[in-house]
């Protein structure tokens, strides 16, 4: 079994560690309740991204820089995947389509795809 | 009894059935053995602490998921969102301690009560539009508002840093 390390709270990193690494860091706003999402670390981040659909990541998604950086990037795909994996009977994502575009295409009534994918 | 002192100095003794649903302490226990030295966790405060074990000893001598569980048994438990209504009730806080409870289950290792918390977020966010998002969490919009036009119909890959 794998132990966890007994300094992890420490080590993590938040968000806006990651996505704005070249401004000077907001103190975390663990007191007063402001921005408590943004704030989190990114592994809990993605333990709470396991349970939501791909339209609520499309939404998160469009809320601000930081949550935009972190779902738009490829090495992230991983989180696109396994929110489909929580749709029933969804198709796998075409191939000439990345994992955002193929959310909205699928689960966005407002949604502008520049052309359709060729679906068989 | 298990000795455990908060990050604001309070200390609490409970049965160690109880405490053990933390791995994290679980895995301190067998290594360092019985002892009556109590153990520091520096990052959770007393109030929170009161809250993690008020659900340990509610979901006492239930069965803790095993650490190597397998895909199958991972990809039910992310299919519903569904909570318990004890759970329910129990996680009924506000915003903050919401996010501290979750946190300390986190570093405590607690995956039922991580998962009760991060499902009751995830709840919180479906269905919602990013306005409504924002207001729910005080998300800063730092679009301008012809970026926030181009978001919506931009879903390609930002490229890779």
């Amino acid at each position: 079994m794998k132990r966890p390390k007994y300094e992890v709270a420490q080590d993590s990193e938040s968000l806006l560690v990651e996505a704005q690494d070249t401004k000077p860091l907001k103190s975390r706003a663990r007191k007063g309740g402001l921005s408590l999402l943004p704030t989190i670390s990114l592994d809990v981040l993605f333990e709470i991204f396991g349970f939501l659909k791909p339209i609520d990541l499309l939404s998160l998604a469009r809320t601000s820089k930081a949550f935009r950086n972190l779902l738009m990037r490829k090495s992230n795909a991983f989180i696109w995947r396994a929110s489909r994996s929580l749709i029933p009977n969804l198709p796998e994502c075409p191939a000439d389509l990345s994992e955002p575009q193929y959310a909205c295409l699928a689960f966005d009534p407002h949604c502008h795809v520049g052309r359709l994918p060729s679906f068989p | 009894m298990v000795h455990l002192v908060t990050s604001d100095n309070v200390e609490f003794v409970v049965e160690k059935e109880v405490v053990e649903r933390s791995v994290l302490i679980k895995n301190m226990l067998e290594d360092v053995g019985e002892s009556d030295q109590s153990i520091p966790l520096a990052n959770v405060s007393s109030a929170v602490l009161r809250k993690v074990i008020e659900y340990c000893e509610h979901h006492r001598g239930e069965p803790l998921p095993s650490g190597d569980a397998d895909q199958n048994q991972d990809e039910t438990r992310k299919r519903t969102t569904d909570i318990s209504e004890w759970d329910q009730k129990f996680i009924t806080v506000d915003q903050e301690m919401l996010f501290e409870i979750i946190l300390a289950a986190n570093y405590l290792d607690i995956k039922s009560l991580l998962d009760v918390g991060c499902k009751t977020v995830a709840n919180m966010i479906k269905g919602k539009t990013p306005d409504e998002i924002r207001r729910l969490f005080n998300i800063v919009n730092d679009f301008t508002p012809e970026e926030e036009a181009q978001i919506k119909k931009e879903n390609e890959w930002a490229e890779d840093r």
